[in-house]
């Protein structure tokens, strides 16, 4: 009886292990401006690199960007017209670019037509999958923000 | 008339007119010249009024305002016909004193509910100082005023028929509150003093006197301007100065707070302004903060030097195109790199040990952040000795020990060393110990002053010696400039030795040999902008060490408020230090009248005397808040250990800021207040305001003395710390400004407590002390029941209570209800039944007004005399009116009347306003020095002699009516004595 007991229990232990894959370990991800500028003009391309650490089982699928409410001029959503989503101030967000699907991005650009002039902290998003598998269950989500400002020239 | 200017009044608050700003997109150039073109297309204002509702400016003067959202920009021109009269004196940026020169005066309210504003002053020369006025809270419109430095950019220029001045103001220099918006009130004001009378003038029409009007200034919407991007604060401010690889690094750590609404990205810039060699040192640091955050932040300026300078802290928007000033933050520091610390905790004064202080330990604290784990050595080193401490591990904070008893009277070096590496640090401080001095005077650690060793509470005059002395009375403040040594000494030994009155006085005299007061190595303003001349530090040289052998000296008195004068602090602290150099026995004491003064000058001296007056009006209001005196202490025991104050006992002003009210003599309440709230909060010694003029005022001259004595009969309590949080109180209704403090003599304890308003209050007292039994209540014979350190007890307006747990000390107070009828009947009886002509005790005002302007009520008489020999304080006045005023004897010459000694057939003159039936006058002499003459009413002459030299000579006439009689003075004795001190008809 005890014998059985411990098969179906590391049974169970098994089973539930591969079910959910824990967050992988030692993800490190920072965002940064490339180079030293940090005022552009509406319009103008803003590159940012992507430096991440990853496990060697992991990589870097896709990334994308966004912007808290709080961390744009209160112009923004009005202005692009976007919405912005979420109840709780303190992360309330507003989308204004697609997931950019570029496997072990090192950098990233988003474009600033139309901002209007302000400050910014935008959060650059990654995309970390495992190599191994495409489901979306392994599937982890990173955030590391960046700030410049927007001013016309 | 009236009805007009009042209608005028209420159409100014009710109708104001709104005007806008403009926006400008091109900044102008800040030349003072207006041929910019971004001045083109903005108008002129004008129609300037003068003050008081009297009219059009006679000579007007106009002007723009635009904005850029970053900057307020504006251009006054000032027509001047005569621009070589113009008042033009030389002052320093932030002098207060700038708007006694032909002068600008600019006012910016950003708060729709004018609680505060920012002032600008410009004058003709291009000097500015600028102020922050906040509301203080009494619901009078009453403001007070701190320093602002605005960055302002400003250029005059003066042609032949006018002066312009040109400015750009930052908006981010200024602080707002969560109301502020577009909307502000704005005035121009102009100060013109060239003409043959002064105007002073302003662009909203103003029906007071005085420029600070802020409910009659115009409305005006500043389109360009959003506040919001200016709502940040910067708090929490500490510096440090440390040691680094390239030199000393001076730190600078902030919490700055984002209330803007938005994210933002921030260039945070620090730079220091060094004072002696000005040199500028900066750094910058980027922080991005989102709205409603806060972030402490550490600044890095490398490179410095020690000394003192200014720090400016910035908060500026990341910008190329529109930088632009978002918060400012301007700070006097100190760059010090001290690895080692050293505090000389004993000796507490000056670093000197005196031969009658009990304790002569030398008690050093080092410490140190940077040297921890260090080995240190402290050395005091003099002739022949030489004594040593070591600490092999210094853990940071030390303290040695060296018995100052067994040294030998000399200087001394008292040196601490560490070794870091290969690195050795080194901090050295020099003490001395002196020998024994008769009439000594050192401090202790409470600032307390010794005079032989023995606790002094100074308490005396300013002015004179008054003639005589007083038990209570210790000490006085002289303000004369001696003619030679002889004449200096021999008034400090005259007052001393027979008034037992010791002396401040001036150390900066010239003994040129004149009487007459003047100054001229010592001419104050004009020496004084500067250091210390060679000339002026020989003088001192010459006199300080002389007169400091004096028994009678008790201190050196630096200066009368000058800030005033504009003075150099700088000055001052030069002549602190060569005086203290030369004479160790006396401490230097600054008298300032404001705690921005204090501020500035506390440095140049050992003792601060702020003089805090109130200011009564006849109408019960003040001119400052009541709890003003406790202000002034606490801002002068923050920067002087053993601060004293200088209470007002005579009026001051005579008429309020309005022309209306006249001014009072503080009543004995009034009196109480002021010195019981400087008690409670640590002033320890007082010299009160002034003798001359406190003996016309029945509550002075009967209120000073009593003072004095209940001040000297609880000295220990007067000159013992306050005891923090000994004490909780509550009053219904709720007082916030209800002064209170617990001092302690031994086992006992005395609890004072000041009400500063006009209405009557329940106070709930809790003691800490959970003390159960009696409380005695000085000076008012009776008790209050304490269980567990609480009772209750009532406050009349503006009363103090004194609770005493040791009986033999309330009792021994004099009685207050005693003192209070004293004055009342000293008061009533100035006015005597039957006296046709007598006054009784009169107001500042009216001896002005009957005295000068020849302005009479009913009963008052018209006197004149042949002539009147008056005195620097009655040339205003004249003497006359003091014969009515029902002091039948008076310490003060000046309160009588004598004929010049040209005049060779005096006589004085009462014409009444009515016929009386005359029968009898009564003449009042000053130590029988009328000793004939005569009355003549009408024809008939009555001649009287008064061989005996009494001081009353009581003249019986016939009784028939007549309006008019006339004094003939005839024999005098020899002397000085005044002829007639009161004159009485029945």
């Amino acid at each position: 009886m005890k014998k059985c007991m411990g098969i179906l229990l590391g049974a169970i232990l098994i089973l539930t292990l591969s079910a959910a894959d824990k967050a992988p370990a030692k993800v490190q991800f920072k965002a940064a401006l490339k180079g030293k500028k940090q005022i552009f003009s509406p319009g103008e391309k803003v590159p940012f690199l992507i430096n991440c650490v990853l496990p060697a089982e992991y990589k870097l699928s896709a990334w994308s960007a966004f912007a808290y409410e709080k961390n744009v001029p209160k112009t923004f959503a009005p202005t692009l017209k976007l919405k912005v989503n979420g109840k709780d101030p303190r992360w309330r967000m507003i989308r204004f670019m697609k997931w950019q699907w570029a496997a072990n991005a090192k950098e990233g650009s988003i474009d600033t037509a139309n901002w209007p002039e302000g400050d910014y902290r935008i959060t650059v998003n990654i995309l970390v999958r495992r190599k191994d598998k495409s489901e979306d269950k392994t599937d982890k989500y990173y955030e590391s923000s960046i700030d410049f400002t927007i001013e016309k020239p | 008339m009236k009805f007009k200017k009042i209608l005028s009044g209420v159409l100014c608050l009710a109708v104001l007119p709104l005007l806008a700003i403009p926006e400008i997109k091109k900044a102008p150039v800040i030349d003072g010249i207006l041929n910019d073109s971004a001045w083109k297309d903005i108008v002129f204002r004008s129609n300037f009024t003068q003050l008081g509702g009297k009219g059009p400016a006679k000579i007007q003067t106009r002007f723009k305002c635009a904005s850029d959202g970053k900057f307020i920009y504006l251009a006054v021109q000032c027509d001047e016909p005569i621009p070589e009269k113009m008042v033009r004196n030389l002052y320093r940026d932030g002098s207060g004193r700038l708007w006694e020169n032909d002068s600008v005066e600019l006012t910016f309210i950003p708060d729709p509910k004018l609680l505060f504003f920012y002032k600008l002053i410009v004058d003709v020369n291009g000097r500015q100082c600028g102020y922050f006025a906040e509301d203080d809270n009494t619901s009078r419109r009453e403001y007070k005023y701190h320093a602002w430095n605005s960055g302002i950019n400003a250029k005059v220029s003066v042609g032949k028929k006018k002066w312009i001045l040109e400015c750009a103001i930052p908006v981010g220099s200024m602080n707002f509150s969560s109301s502020s918006g577009k909307n502000w009130r704005l005035n121009v004001a102009r100060n013109r003093w060239g003409g043959k009378t002064p105007e002073l003038s302003s662009w909203s029409v103003l029906p007071g006197r005085g420029h600070t009007q802020p409910p009659y200034f115009n409305k005006v919407v500043f389109n360009a301007l959003n506040v919001e991007n200016y709502l940040y604060q910067i708090s929490g401010i500490s510096t440090r100065t440390v040691s680094g690889k390239k030199g000393l690094v001076y730190l600078v750590t902030a919490t700055i707070h984002n209330n803007t609404g938005s994210f933002k990205t921030l260039n945070v810039c620090a730079g220091l302004n060094m004072e002696k060699n000005k040199k500028n040192y900066s750094a910058s640091k980027r922080l991005s903060l989102a709205s409603g955050k806060f972030e402490r932040i550490t600044l890095e300026i490398g490179s410095v030097e020690n000394g003192e300078g200014q720090l400016t802290l910035d908060l500026r928007n990341f910008s190329i195109k529109y930088p632009r000033l978002l918060k400012r933050l301007v700070k006097d520091v100190k760059v010090e790199y001290v690895p080692l610390k050293m505090t000389l905790k004993r000796p507490a004064y000056r670093n000197n040990i005196y031969a009658t202080m009990p304790d002569k330990t030398i008690e050093l604290m080092v410490t140190s952040q940077e040297l921890k784990g260090a080995a240190l050595t402290v050395e005091l080193t003099g002739k022949n000795v030489h004594l040593s401490r070591k600490t092999p591990s210094f853990n940071g904070k030390s303290v040695f020990v060296f018995d100052g008893a067994s040294l030998p009277d000399g200087r001394y070096s008292l040196t601490a060393a560490a070794r870091q590496g290969n690195k050795l640090f080194k901090q050295t401080l020099s003490l001395r110990k002196l020998p024994r001095k008769k009439g000594e005077v050192w401090l202790d650690a409470r600032g307390v002053m010794h005079v032989d060793g023995k606790p002094f509470l100074a308490f005396g005059w300013y002015g004179d010696d008054h003639g005589k002395a007083f038990k209570y009375y210790n000490s006085i403040l002289n303000t004369a400039r001696f003619k030679n040594m002889k004449q200096a000494l021999s008034v400090l030994d005259k007052d001393f030795k027979k008034f037992g009155l010791r002396s401040m006085i001036f150390p900066f005299q010239d003994l040129g040999g004149w009487d007459d007061w003047r100054w001229v190595v010592f001419k104050d303003p004009e020496t004084r902008r500067h250091g210390l001349t060679e000339q002026q530090k020989q003088k001192i040289r010459e006199f300080v060490p002389v007169a400091a052998k004096s028994e009678g000296l008790i201190g050196w008195y630096m200066s009368d408020e000058p800030e005033v004068r504009d003075n150099n602090p700088q000055w001052y602290e030069e002549a602190y230090e060569l005086i203290r150099e030369l004479d160790p026995y006396h401490p230097c004491i600054m008298l300032n009248y404001s705690p921005r003064g204090m501020q500035r000058y506390y440095k140049g001296c050992d003792i601060l005397l702020p003089d805090c007056y109130p200011q009564y009006f006849q109408n019960g209001s003040t001119g400052k808040v009541r709890w003003a005196p406790s202000e002034w202490a606490k801002a002068a025991s923050s920067l002087r250990k053993g601060s004293w104050q200088m209470p007002i006992m005579v009026c001051w002003p005579y008429l309020d800021r309005e022309g209306k009210i006249p001014g009072v003599p503080p009543n004995y309440f009034d009196q109480r207040s002021q010195f019981f709230q400087a008690l409670i909060h640590n002033a320890k010694g007082f010299n009160i305001y002034t003798w001359i003029d406190a003996q016309r005022a029945s509550a002075s001259l009967l209120g000073a003395p009593v003072i004095a004595e209940t001040l000297q009969k609880m000295k220990n309590y007067a000159l013992a710390d306050t005891v923090k949080n000994a004490v909780r109180v509550s009053t219904v209704p709720d007082k916030k400004h209800f002064q209170y403090g617990v001092k302690k003599d031994g086992q006992h304890f005395c609890l004072i407590a000041v009400h500063t308003d006009t209405d009557t209050v329940n106070a709930a007292f809790h003691l800490t002390n959970n003390f159960t039994g009696k409380l005695y209540v000085g000076g008012e014979n009776r008790t209050v029941s304490v269980v567990n350190g609480r009772f209750e007890d009532k406050f009349r307006p503006d009363e103090t209570h004194l609770y005493f747990s040791d009986a033999s000390v309330a009792r021994s107070l004099p009685s207050v209800p005693g003192t209070l009828a004293e004055i009342e009947k000293f008061r009533r009886n100035r006015k005597k039944n039957g006296n046709l002509i007598g006054q009784g005790e009169m107001l500042d005002i009216e001896y002005i007004r009957y005295g000068k302007e020849k302005k009479f009520k009913p009963g008052v008489p018209r006197i004149t005399a042949s002539s009147d020999w008056t005195f620097f304080f009655t040339k205003t006045t004249g003497s006359l009116y003091f014969l009515v005023d029902g002091l039948t004897e008076t310490e003060q010459a000046e309160f009588s009347w004598s004929p010049l000694k040209s005049d060779r057939n005096p006589w004085v003159k009462f014409q009444l306003d009515r016929s009386v039936p005359m029968k009898e006058v009564r003449l009042y002499t000053q130590n029988g020095r009328l000793r004939s003459g005569r009355i003549v009413v009408g024809s008939k002459s009555y001649p009287f002699e008064n061989p005996a030299g009494k001081n009353q000579i009581n003249i019986v006439l016939d009784g028939k009516k007549a309006d008019t009689f006339t004094v003939y003075p005839g024999k005098l004795s020899s002397g000085t004595d005044r002829v007639l001190v009161e004159v009485e008809l029945y």
